[in-house]
């Protein structure tokens, strides 16, 4: 379950890759990708399993000039939508 | 920057593809 204390990562079997034809990052794993917006492209950056999903939505609420709390409602959502798909993890 | 919703779009991919992209990432020794 996602919630701030999360360490989020990228699951071993997912890899964020910048394709330079569409010029937009996807989450490659096997047989299938996702093309990913900037904004989710950005999340799934700062998912190295170091920050807490506090810290990764501080970050990106400082870098878009939002207010955290609503900066975090969409990151949590889109996280948990990761992990329902078994890309993201919490880091042990 | 302007803060977007976070969304995705998923594509079906078949393994020669992943492994080109592999190959190709590679390359970019």
């Amino acid at each position: 379950m996602i919630s701030a204390t999360t360490r989020p990562r990228l699951a071993t079997k997912a890899r964020l890759r910048f394709d330079r034809k569409s010029t937009r990052y996807m989450l490659l794993y096997p047989e299938k990708g996702l093309v990913l917006n900037p904004t989710s492209a950005d999340i799934l950056k700062l998912c190295t399993g170091e920050h807490t999903v506090a810290a990764i939505v501080q970050q990106l609420a400082d870098k878009y000039g939002k207010d955290a709390p609503e900066v975090e409602q969409e990151v949590v959502g889109f996280l948990r939508a990761m992990a329902d798909r078994g890309l993201v993890q919490d880091a042990p | 920057m302007t803060w977007e919703a976070p969304t995705f779009i998923e594509v079906k991919m078949d393994a020669e593809i992943n492994s080109y992209q592999d190959d190709f990432d590679r390359e970019q020794d």
